[in-house]
């Protein structure tokens, strides 16, 4: 019988990602999908091309009866739920030192949906989980959470809780269920596009491959794929917060450290 | 001689425990290994007939990592005999257990022993491999930590400083050796095995294990082989990943759930009751 995941924002980016690399490795998935209709519908066509039997589930995750719904769909599907991938978020782009241009309700929506909205998905298959015996939750967090960046004070903020959260719950949900998060930064996403425009979001790409330590700018599938670590074969980890963003967060190397060496070679050279 | 079609790894400390676990993970997975031991011949030796069981070329180098001159000459019989290197995986380290609350009994030598060993040898081992694992294109380092480092705990006060400061060079290296070279750090805690058992005697050993199980987060005692399969993973799969230090603890440090907020529920809970009644 093969194993179930249910994958939040799976529309589009990264969860769609996630969701056919799942149906590739032998997973069936519940694709869930808030407004993006046609996206959820793509992604099940292609999981269900990999050999997955596929559910597509609307909700709001912000709305508890709309997560335990999801969840009994699921489970009324395919009878049972392996893991439990969060990666539905909200944001909005809004400079940080415009603090007026954040309306409180848009920071409370952004706090329901990506705070909130995990909790109550967590809490609404807890039991199912459990009763695999072996399950595991990722949340797609961000190193916006970790450094205080990202698109907006709000989202930022949401993501330092969940990455607590995070924490909080992998105490109580094992032995049965393991919780990690995520921390990617930038990725190749129609999110990032449709946000920042496709010609900000080039530039933005190259100063990635340009000015990371791994000198590259990470597409879905490469934290899919770590995603797909963390529920496969993490059998150690749990409570952790993975910084995926290819060196992004080290940032550079202290210069004086550099501009140090380059004298001492300089002045080498003068006395040889 | 051209290079060697398998990739080559050198793993430090790995007559035994993780760094055994890793070499003989490694050479299941198509890897040709160096085993590395400062002490323990006979169990290097066994590790590296393992490994060759399993299909690799396996060779089997003394090095005492605290000493630069050995990391260069591991490194060196290491690109002779295969012409490259693609992963280096820190495993050998040192510590004498004294309790944190007894200063006097960590001297000044054994503290500086235990930063040789499991600071500077890292540092020169990586200093000794970085050409090569640059050559290689897309290598790995990956240091073996501990949670010691980032809870101030673990068999001394020497030690866990040791391993804060690993962390924090795992962070350093990462930044400059990029984008060839990703430099990640696992942190156990509890490994089953020699190491803890000749530290605690098999006693403690035991009733620790024993409590450790009944406590933690996921109920699970680590083996040599779990580790290893995490720092396997950080060599072949973690592609987006560097500079990082990833608990693998089963939850230790996540320590247990807040009595308070049990307490708080067991409190309403009794209310409730006698409201009802």
């Amino acid at each position: 019988m093969k194993k179930v995941a249910l994958v939040t924002g799976s529309s589009s980016g990264l969860g769609a990602v996630t969701a056919k690399m799942l149906a590739g490795k032998g997973w069936n998935v519940a694709v869930h999908y808030a407004k993006g209709r046609a996206g959820a519908d793509a992604t099940a066509a292609e999981c269900k091309k990999l050999g997955a039997e596929v559910l597509v589930c609307q909700g709001d995750v912000s709305v508890d009866a709309d997560c335990r719904r999801i969840v009994e769909e699921a489970v009324k599907k395919f009878g049972r739920l392996d893991a439990l991938v969060n990666s539905a978020g909200a944001t909005k782009f809004v400079d940080h030192t415009d603090l007026e241009g954040l309306a409180s309700d848009d920071f409370a929506h952004i706090l329901m949906v990506n705070v909130l909205g995990p909790y109550q998905m967590i809490r609404a298959a807890a039991p199912h989980l459990k009763a695999t015996g072996d399950a595991s939750v990722v949340n797609v967090s961000s190193i916006s959470g970790v450094v205080a960046g990202g698109s907006c004070h709000a989202y930022g903020a949401s993501k330092a809780a969940l990455n607590n959260m995070t924490k909080s719950l992998a105490r109580v949900m094992g032995p049965e269920i393991r919780v990690n998060a995520v921390c990617p930064g930038f990725m190749n996403t129609p999110w990032m596009s449709s946000n920042l425009g496709e010609e900000r979001k080039e530039i933005y790409r190259k100063q990635w491959q340009t000015q990371t330590p791994l000198q590259m700018a990470a597409e879905p599938e490469d934290v899919a794929e770590i995603i797909l670590w963390f529920i496969e074969a993490a059998g150690l980890v749990t409570g952790q917060i993975l910084v995926t963003d290819a060196g992004y967060t080290l940032g550079a190397a202290p210069n004086h450290s550099r501009m140090a060496s380059e004298r001492r070679a300089a002045e080498k050279e003068k006395a040889s | 001689m051209p290079p060697s079609q398998r990739k080559v790894a050198l793993v430090t400390g790995s007559a035994t425990g993780v760094g055994a676990a890793t070499c003989r993970l490694l050479a299941g997975k198509g890897w040709n290994v160096v085993v590395n031991y400062s002490k323990s011949r006979n169990e290097a030796e066994e590790t590296a007939a393992e490994c060759r069981k399993l299909g690799a070329e396996a060779i089997v180098c003394q090095a005492d990592v605290a000493q630069d001159a050995d990391c260069r000459r591991m490194v060196d019989e290491t690109v002779k005999k295969w012409g490259r290197i693609d992963a280096m995986v820190s495993s050998a380290g040192y510590t004498k257990f004294v309790h944190h609350a007894d200063l006097e009994s960590m001297t000044s030598d054994e503290f500086l022993k235990t930063l040789s060993i499991n600071l500077l040898g890292p540092f020169q081992v990586s200093r000794a491999a970085v050409p090569h694992l640059k050559a290689s294109g897309n290598a790995a380092i990956v240091f073996v930590s501990s949670v010691a480092g980032l809870n101030g705990g673990g068999s001394s006060i020497a030690y866990s400083a040791s391993k804060a400061a690993l962390n924090n060079m795992t962070k350093s290296l990462a930044r400059v050796l990029g984008p060839e070279i990703r430099v990640n750090a696992v942190c156990p805690a509890f490994i089953e095995g020699r190491w803890l058992v000749e530290g605690m005697g098999q006693e403690r050993y035991e009733a620790y294990k024993k409590n450790l199980v009944a406590t933690v987060t996921l109920r699970h005692a680590m083996t040599p082989d779990d580790v290893a399969q995490q720092i396997y993973w950080f060599i072949d799969g973690a592609s987006v990943v560097t500079g990082q230090v990833l608990v693998t603890d089963a939850g230790f440090t996540l320590g247990p759930v807040p009595a308070h907020s049990a307490a708080g529920s067991e409190n309403r809970a009794e209310r409730q009751k006698e409201r009802a009644s």
